[in-house]
This record gives structure tokens, sequence and C-alpha cells, in this order.
């Protein structure tokens, strides 16, 4: 009978474990098939196209968005991300811990002009204005730019395109 | 000193049999198993028996670990099935705060749902599976979704299919947004949207075939009125109007 308790106890602990250690890290496992999916090197943007039916890298895709997309990497120092976005259209720019946790989300009314030049960093830069530091949580994680196409005419995609693909990452001297 | 041996792994029974031992009676007969006729070998019988128990233990804690693990599963499908997210205003669901950093269940719902998606404070996400009526969208049916503008920088109503990705279509028309959408007034407050297999009104999102599907009504940069109010802001009913 108190063998029974003992294993009893022994089922109910391991209950408890495997529901909160799935819990915790199943958005990792989730973020980390996005990265195998969207298959880019490691602080290096991949430009998508519009999405369409056959985009499956990320669940509940917005088919009126260009997406950037770049998994970073902090331990070889700093990083510097620069780019000239549109000043015509809604933009954003959000950074995700691996666990999807989106620590860090600013629009195109919140910078003072289109030609981002912002630095990534583990710790906060001293010699970097606040505005323009951001600082990551974890030594890796995402970098997602949202760029708003309502009108895809192929003049203006192009004009956009243009914009998604001059974001660049690259490290901080 | 049968039934002693028996219960063999209680520690009280153990110390009293070997008191026995020590004792008169020399001899020592355990009938749980004939061939011991020693204490070291019952004692090597016993370091067994202690280790077949932390065995026991382990596997019956790797069973639990499976069984959290499936439970955890098996409560996100759930949560899944009936939209994901906490809130209702109608049949439309939401969620009032998007900050998943302090709340791990609702992170991996968020993950499996809509991965990668933004705070509340830059959009707000209204999410669908059913009619007015709650019964599950479907392709074989078509429905009429009846809006009107929000005061919101951007918003879009997209459709997705069960796997949460874009409906296939040949069409290739995934969603609608405040600027492609055609308004049923002059003052671009009312429209009609058409949710069908087939084109056959303007608005028309295709819903494809054998499709189970979802709504997603996207707000960017709502005005704050809407945040104060988002159980009541006035969301489309989407009607069933034909097969």
């Amino acid at each position: 009978m108190k063998n029974l308790i003992l294993y009893i106890c022994c089922l109910i602990i391991g209950c408890y474990f495997g529901h909160n250690i799935t819990m915790r890290y199943y958005p990792n496992l989730l973020f980390a098939g996005a990265k195998n999916k969207i298959a880019s090197g490691e602080n290096e943007f991949r430009y998508a196209a519009l999405p369409d039916e056959e985009a499956r890298y990320v669940v509940k895709p917005n088919p009126d968005f260009l997406y950037a997309t770049c998994f970073y990497d902090l331990q070889g120092g700093p990083m510097r991300l620069t780019g000239s976005l549109p000043d015509s259209t809604y933009w954003s720019i959000a950074l995700y811990e691996p666990n999807t946790v989106n620590f860090y989300v600013k629009n195109d009314t919140q910078f003072a002009d289109n030609q981002l030049d912002l630095i990534i960093s583990k710790t906060a830069l001293a010699s970097i204005t606040k505005e323009r530091n951001i600082v990551s949580p974890t030594d890796k994680g995402l970098i997602l730019f949202r760029i708003l196409v309502t009108d895809n005419s192929p003049n203006n995609l192009a004009a956009y395109k243009a914009h998604q693909q001059s974001i660049q990452l690259s490290p901080y001297q | 000193m049968y039934k002693k041996c028996f219960n063999i792994s209680n520690k009280n029974v153990i110390f009293s049999y070997f008191g026995e031992i020590q004792g008169a009676k020399k001899e020592y007969i355990c009938s749980y198993c004939p061939l011991i006729k020693n204490v070291a070998e019952h004692l090597f019988f016993l370091n067994i028996l202690f280790v077949k128990r932390i065995i026991l233990c382990l596997l019956f804690f790797l069973t639990g670990l499976f069984v959290g693990g499936g439970w955890f599963l098996y409560r996100l499908q759930a949560v899944e099935k009936s939209g994901g997210l906490a809130q209702s205003n109608g049949n439309w669901k939401y969620n009032p705060s998007m900050d998943l950093a302090t709340n791990e269940f609702r992170r991996a719902v968020i993950g499996k749902i809509g991965l990668l998606a933004l705070r509340e404070s830059e959009v707000l996400y209204y999410l669908t599976s059913q009619d007015s009526e709650g019964r599950p969208l479907s392709s074989d049916y078509t429905y009429q979704l009846d809006g009107k503008n929000f005061n919101a920088r951007y918003w879009s109503y997209t459709l997705y299919g069960e796997d949460h990705f874009l409906v296939s279509n040949g069409a290739k028309v995934y969603s609608l947004n405040l600027d492609n959408i055609q308004y049923t007034d002059s003052s671009r407050i009312n429209y009609t949207i058409f949710i069908s297999k087939n084109k056959t009104r303007p608005n028309w999102l295709p819903s494809g075939e054998g499709e189970k599907m979802s709504v997603l009504l996207r707000m960017y940069n709502p005005e704050r009125s809407i945040y104060e109010k988002m159980d009541q802001v006035e969301l489309p009913v989407i009607h069933r109007i034909g097969s």
C-alpha cells in the first residue's frame, strides 16, 4: 500500500512537471520550427514576398504585409540595424525572444524619420541614445519588419520591396 | 516469518527480521526466494528490491511527465478549438492583453494560433470561427458579413483555414482591408463582405474547398475609445445565407 502511494506520488509529480515543462518550452519549439522553415542564416535578413497560400512559415500571415525577418545572435557583440523605410505607409519593427515574447515594437509614427539606424545589444550602451538602443533580454531572438502594402500595383510593390531590401543587420563597431 | 520476509522492503520488518536471525533461530528461510540461504544473500536481495523500487518510481515519474505533457497539449487543443483567445465580443474572441511574458499558457496558445503576434498596444486581433448562430464556418456555405468602418489606422479581414494558413483559392484573394473594400455608402462607413467558394458579388473572400475557416479582424493603432470598450466594439455579424 505504501509503495502504491509512493508510485502515485511519483506519477503526480511527473504530471506536474510534464505539464509545466511542456507549457514553458512549447513556444520555444514553435520558434525553432519557424526558424528552420524560414531557413535564413543568423544575423541575415530574409525578405519575403507578399504572403499567399504557399506562405507556410508562420501561422496567420497577413497578405497585406511585406515581411523582413532576421534571427539575430548577440554573442559576437552588439549589432547595427539600418534601413530606409517608406514614408507613405504603415511599417513596424518588432523583436521577439526565443520564447516568442514580443519585447519591443515600434511603428513608423514613433520614429523621427524613415532612415533607421538602431543598435541591438544585451546591455544598454552609454555611447548610444536610448531611442537608438534596443536592449535584448536574450542573446538570440528575432527581428520582424512589417511593411503595409494596400496597393500592390507593380510599381508600388517594387518601391516597397526596395525599402524592404534596404533593411540590413551588421556588426556594430 | 513468512510475512516478514515477503514484506521485505519495509524497514521496520527488516530490522526485526535481523533480530530474529541473531537470536536463537540461526537458520534462514525465505519463502519469497528459497535460494536465499544467508544474511548476505538476503541483503543483496534487499538491494535488488530497493533498486527495483527506485526504478519503478522513475518509471512512474516518467509516465507522469508524458501524461502531463499530453494533458497540456489536450488543454491547448481545447482552447484552440474554442477560438484560443480569452474574451468574447459576440462570436468574436479577443485578448485584452497580449503581454505574454507572464502568462505561460496564454503564450503557448498564442504561439499555436498566431505565432509572432504583436502587443495589443500596436494591434487588436478579433477572431471568429462561427456564424451568427454559433455554427462553425465552413466553405460548404455562403456567408454575408455586414460591418462598419473602424477608427483605426489600418484594419483588415483575413480568411484562414483550419491550419491557420491562408485559404487556397484560384483568385488569390485572401483579405479585404479599409482601402480595397467597396463601401455601400459614399461616406465610406458601411460595407458587406461575402464569403463563398465562387465569386458572385463584390467584396468577395474565397472560401476554398472543404475548409473549416476562421476570420481574423486586425485593427492597427485603433483609437483609444476602442481600447476602452473592447468587449462592446460594434463587430460584424456573419450570417449564413446559402450553401
